[in-house]
Parts: structure tokens; C-alpha cells; sequence
């Protein structure tokens, strides 16, 4: 009885050992394709490096519109995904001034974080989920309102900004640069995986463009302007 | 001389002993577990740390098995009971003083030693069954009398609570009264008798059911249910015929819920593929087929138990955990013996292969069991 006993049980594991070798096949080789192909599908993302936009300079090369790109440190705190997190909002709101949350209390930023805070933060995005450092553009100009009428507006499209009116809707086509496209890997909460990031398209700046007259003219131009108008 | 002594131990194959096959089997998958482990954590910051921790483990698991080869199996059956209670009593105990590491307390903590006392009691929990199952001869009384005292130690590690490992102790308990001539009627009985506890489990605990049906249709919550099932298809795949590049496992290091350990058999399949991975199948195979040849050639009744129970308990623990890696079982949250991570339960299954060993020296007097079988 006891051999009999044996042998099935024996006999068991040697068929499990054929189905299981049978299954693996199955994914390494027989269907191998597709479930990479689904699996890139889910894992891969692709994204933009937005351009920076050119500058716009007077006659003498100085900058009347430019722009600057700033680093905000987000860290999300959705009670499913991230519960420690809420502990290291905390300990982070000790270390990194102005941390605030937002309206619906889902996530925690400080905007333009120095290069030091940067530095310091490097850790807490390999060890924890939900922190990220987000980079921002911001279009500056020279603090004078008459030169802003000329320059013009912008407005923000996608993390880079397109001319509204003024200068910078004339030389839109110039300041704009070509955005850069990346692929990465997220994770299951979305986050980035380390060493996954790949530079698909490089990022060109856009160009800068001079203007014909200096800051000076311009504002004096402007200045004749308003007094004509009967300001 | 040396050919009837060989003969009467029923241990030799031609040159090769099976002892000596154990020894090898089990050492080629340790350190293929290292590999794999080394593997699942490559890209964080200390990928030698656990690897090297696992070499070690299996470098005193060796010495373990063979310590506990060298211990006459006389004295495990004499001291069966004994043995029993002291390896019991931590299982209590590590409900009041464990520490809880993944959901679950079942681990002392020495310094940076983690012991996990549900790893280390199964070959003794094994041995217990098979000196009841010697000293009973009725198949009800062994039934009854199995059935109290396996429900005795599922329910500590329950507590814990660790399914899988409750899982495998009544594998163990089923395995050891099937070798021992138990009642198929019973078996059949008791397997109706678990599906009410099965529903109501499910109830209780609705990640359960999230798992079955994740397992059966893990396309309708990928994010969720179906995530572990869906990564574990994906690695399978990247690692194809012969493997992503060695060290480039960055489906398992990114994706795949406790590469090292749960979901070790699929890091390792990314590694090295199919053709690298059959090895360990059938090793484990292997593993199965020399206890049940060593078994065959044992003539006292509960060495052989035993030496079959502790081969089907292992291999079982293996296969379930290789079939949930190729999506044939919802997950389980079984480690694969000698390869994820864990020192107890490497050393576990060492010293269960070195009382294995002990068992199959049967040197044909059977005096002992005789006296016990009074």
C-alpha cells in the first residue's frame, strides 16, 4: 500500500512539473509578443520637455522678456496610495519653508525650490511615493509698463506658453523652440522609475529676437503715445 | 561488504548516492536563490546586501543539514512529542513578542536577525504527525487525532495570520495520512468538510475574493485585483527563451510585489529565461523523486512516512509557489523553499533534507519502532 501511495504521490509532481513547464513555455515563447507588447503598453509613457522660449532683446542686446525656469516640490498625499506620506509631509514641513497644501488637501507644494532644497531632496524621491520635483517655466519682462504693451502677452499651452498679442504673437514662430519628447516607465502609482528615463526628441530653445529700438526709445515712444491719446 | 552495506541503506544508485544527490540538489538551488535574489533587488541600493545575507544563511544551513543528518533517527522518534512542544511554544509566543513585517506577526527580531518560527516548526510539525500516525493504527483514530493537532498549529499561524503557511502545514497533515494508509473516504470527507471554511474565509476577508478574481479575470482591475497576475505574465515574458541580460531585471525590480521573495520564480525567469529556469523544476523534481526512491527503500514505517511527507511538503511548497508565478494559482503569498529570501525558511528546509537523510539510514533492526508500535 505504502509504495502504491508513493507512486501517486510522485506521479502527482511529475505531471505539476509538465504543466508548469507547459505554462512557462506558453509566456517565454508561444505567446511572448503579446504580452510584451501589453506590458510596454501599460508600463511606458511618453512625455514633453517643454522649449524654452526665446528671448526678446532690445537694440543693444538687453533683455526685455525672457524665461526662467523654476523647480516646485509636490508631494502627493491620497490616503489609498501614499498613508506615509502624511508622516513625511511633516517631517518635510520642518526642513522645507512654505510647504502648503492645496484646495483639496491631495497634495502638498512649494514652489521654486532653491538648488540647495534640491540637492536635499534627492533621497526622499528614491525612498518614498508621491514626491516630486516638477519643473516649471515662467515668462519674465523688464518692470516697465509701457514696454509691456509693445512686448505683448503670453499664455501657457502644455507647460510652454504661445504669443497672445504685441511682440510676442509677431515673433511667435521664433521664440517658440521645438519641445522635447522623453519615454519612462511609471510604476503602479504612476511614479517614474528610477534609470527608466530616455531622451526620444531633444528639447530646442527658441530663438531670440532683437527688437529695432532700445528699452530708452520704447519708453519714450510710448510715453508720446499716451500724451497724444490726451493721458 | 561495502555493496551490502550500501544495499541495506537503501541510499545508492550506481556511484552516485542519493544522499549525495540531495546534498547537491539543494546547494545548486540555494545558489541559484542567491542569484535570484541578487537579481530582484539589482537596482536598489545595496543589491549584494540581501543576496550575501541568503548566501550565508544557506552556508549555516548546510552545517544544519548536516548535523541533522548525523543525529540518529531514533532519537527524533523517541523525542518526536518533546521536540514538538518546544518548537510550539514559540508559536505563541511570537504572537505576544513578535515583530510585524508585511502585515504579518510571525518574527522574532535579534538585532538585525529575523527568525520566523512557522518556517523552522514544519519538519518537527511532520515529524509529530508521523509518530502519531506510527503509534495509531485505526484510520479514524489517525484521522482525529491528525485533524486536532494540525488545527492545534494552523491556528497560531493564523492568528498571524499566514494563509500560505497554514496552507502548507495541511498539505502536510493530508500528505502524511495518505502515506500512512489513511482512509481516501476521510480525505474525501474532510475536503467537503474545508469548503465551508474556504466560503466563510472569503467572506471575512474580501482581499480572498479580490484575489480570485483577479486571478480569473485580472483584466477587468489591471490597477488593482489583476495587477499581481498582469506582472507576473509581463516578466515572464520579457525574460523569454534565455533571459533579459543578467542584472537588467527591470520588470522584477519595479513591478512584481516582493521579488525577492513572493514572486521570486518569476525574477529569476526574467534573468534567465525559460531555458535557465527548468533547472529548478526540475530539481525540485528531483528532490521529490530521491525521497520517494529513498522512501521506497526504507522498510520502517515512520522513517518513510516521514522521508515522503517532508519530500511532498517541500516540493509542494515549491510548486505552488512556481504555479502562482506562471498564473495556473491566485497568489498565495508562498515563498519558494531555498530560494526567496529568508533565513528560516532555508534553514527550515535544510534541516527537514538532513532529517531526511538521518531517516534513510534505516539499518533494518527496527527495534525501536517495534517498541513504540507495541
Amino acid at each position: 500500500m505504502f509504495k502504491n501511495r508513493n507512486r501517486i504521490i510522485i506521479a502527482v509532481f511529475i505531471v505539476w512539473a509538465f504543466v508548469i513547464t507547459f505554462r512557462l513555455f506558453y509566456y517565454t515563447s508561444y505567446s511572448r509578443d503579446y504580452y510584451l507588447e501589453e506590458g510596454n503598453k501599460n508600463a511606458w509613457r511618453s512625455g514633453t520637455i517643454p522649449a524654452a522660449r526665446g528671448r526678446i532683446l532690445d537694440k543693444n542686446g538687453l533683455p526685455l522678456a525672457w524665461t526662467r525656469r523654476y523647480h516646485d516640490l509636490v508631494v502627493e498625499v491620497y490616503p489609498d496610495l501614499c498613508m506615509s506620506n502624511s508622516a513625511l509631509v511633516n517631517e518635510l514641513r520642518g526642513k522645507i519653508h512654505d510647504l502648503t497644501p492645496d484646495e483639496k488637501k491631495e497634495k502638498y507644494v512649494k514652489k521654486g525650490l532653491a538648488p540647495s532644497e534640491i540637492s536635499f531632496l534627492r533621497d526622499y524621491m528614491v525612498k518614498y511615493r508621491g514626491v516630486r520635483i516638477v519643473p516649471r517655466l515662467e515668462r519674465r519682462y523688464v518692470d516697465y509698463p509701457e514696454v509691456r504693451k509693445i512686448l505683448g502677452k503670453v499664455d501657457s499651452y502644455n507647460g510652454g506658453y504661445y504669443g497672445l498679442d504685441g511682440a510676442e504673437r509677431e515673433y511667435d514662430s521664433e521664440l517658440n523652440g521645438t519641445d522635447g519628447v522623453y519615454v519612462v516607465m511609471l510604476d503602479r502609482y504612476r511614479n517614474w522609475i528610477p534609470g527608466t528615463w530616455k531622451l526620444k526628441t531633444e528639447m530646442l530653445p527658441g530663438k531670440d529676437v532683437m527688437l529695432e529700438n532700445s528699452l530708452e526709445d520704447i519708453i519714450s515712444m510710448q510715453k508720446k503715445k499716451n500724451e497724444g491719446n490726451g493721458f | 561488504m561495502k555493496e551490502t552495506d550500501s544495499k541495506r541503506d537503501g541510499n545508492s544508485t550506481g556511484a552516485i548516492t542519493l544522499p549525495l544527490v540531495v546534498h547537491a540538489v539543494l546547494f545548486m538551488l540555494g545558489l541559484w536563490g542567491c542569484l535570484a535574489i541578487y537579481n530582484a533587488t539589482v537596482y536598489s541600493n545595496a543589491p549584494f546586501y540581501l543576496a550575501g545575507r541568503q548566501f550565508i544563511w544557506l552556508v549555516a544551513g548546510l552545517f544544519a543539514m548536516y548535523y541533522a543528518s548525523k543525529v540518529e533517527f531514533t532519537f527524533y522518534m523517541k523525542y518526536a512529542p518533546a521536540l514538538a512542544v518546544l518548537i510550539f511554544i514559540p508559536l505563541l509566543l511570537v504572537l505576544v513578542f513578535g515583530i510585524r513585517l508585511n502585515g504579518m506577526k510571525g518574527w522574532f527580531a535579534f538585532g538585525s536577525v529575523f527568525i520566523q518560527p512557522s518556517e523552522i516548526a514544519k519538519p518537527f510539525f511532520i515529524l509529530l504527525l508521523c509518530w502519531i500516525c506510527n503509534r495509531y493504527s485505526s484510520a479514524s483514530k489517525k484521522f482525529l487525532i491528525l485533524s486536532v493537532m494540525t488545527a492545534l498549529w494552523i491556528l497560531p499561524v493564523s492568528f498571524q495570520p499566514d494563509f500560505g503557511t497554514v496552507l502548507v502545514y495541511v498539505f502536510g497533515m493530508a500528505a502524511v495520512y495518505l502515506i500512512a494508509g489513511g482512509s481516501y473516504l476521510f480525505m474525501l470527507v474532510s475536503v467537503f468538510a474545508v469548503i465551508p471554511a474556504g466560503l466563510l474565509i472569503i467572506i471575512e476577508k474580501p482581499y480572498v475574493l479580490a484575489r480570485i478574481t483577479g486571478f480569473l479575470n485580472p483584466l477587468d482591475d489591471p490597477g488593482g485585483a489583476g495587477w499581481h497576475i498582469l506582472q507576473f505574465q509581463y516578466t515572464l515574458a520579457r525574460g523569454g527563451l534565455f533571459g533579459a541580460s543578467w542584472g537588467n531585471c527591470l520588470w522584477a525590480n519595479s513591478y512584481l510585489p516582493l521579488s525577492y521573495s513572493d514572486s521570486a520564480f518569476a525574477a529569476l525567469t526574467e534573468a534567465i529565461g525559460f531555458v535557465g529556469v527548468l533547472p529548478v523544476i526540475f530539481g525540485f523534481t528531483l528532490f521529490a523523486y530521491v525521497g520517494y526512491r529513498m522512501a521506497s527503500r526504507t522498510e520502517e514505517n515512520m522513517r518513510r512516512i516521514f522521508i515522503c511527507s517532508m519530500t511532498s511538503m517541500v516540493t509542494f511548497q515549491a510548486f505552488v509557489h512556481i504555479s502562482v508565478n506562471v498564473g495556473l494559482m491566485p497568489p498565495t503569498g508562498i515563498t519558494l523553499p531555498m530560494f526567496s529570501y529568508g533565513g528560516s525558511s532555508l534553514l527550515a528546509t535544510m534541516i527537514g533534507a538532513g532529517m531526511i537523510l538521518s531517516a534513510a539510514k534505516d539499518d533494518g533492526t527496527h527495534g525501536f519502532s517495534e517498541k513504540l508500535c507495541r
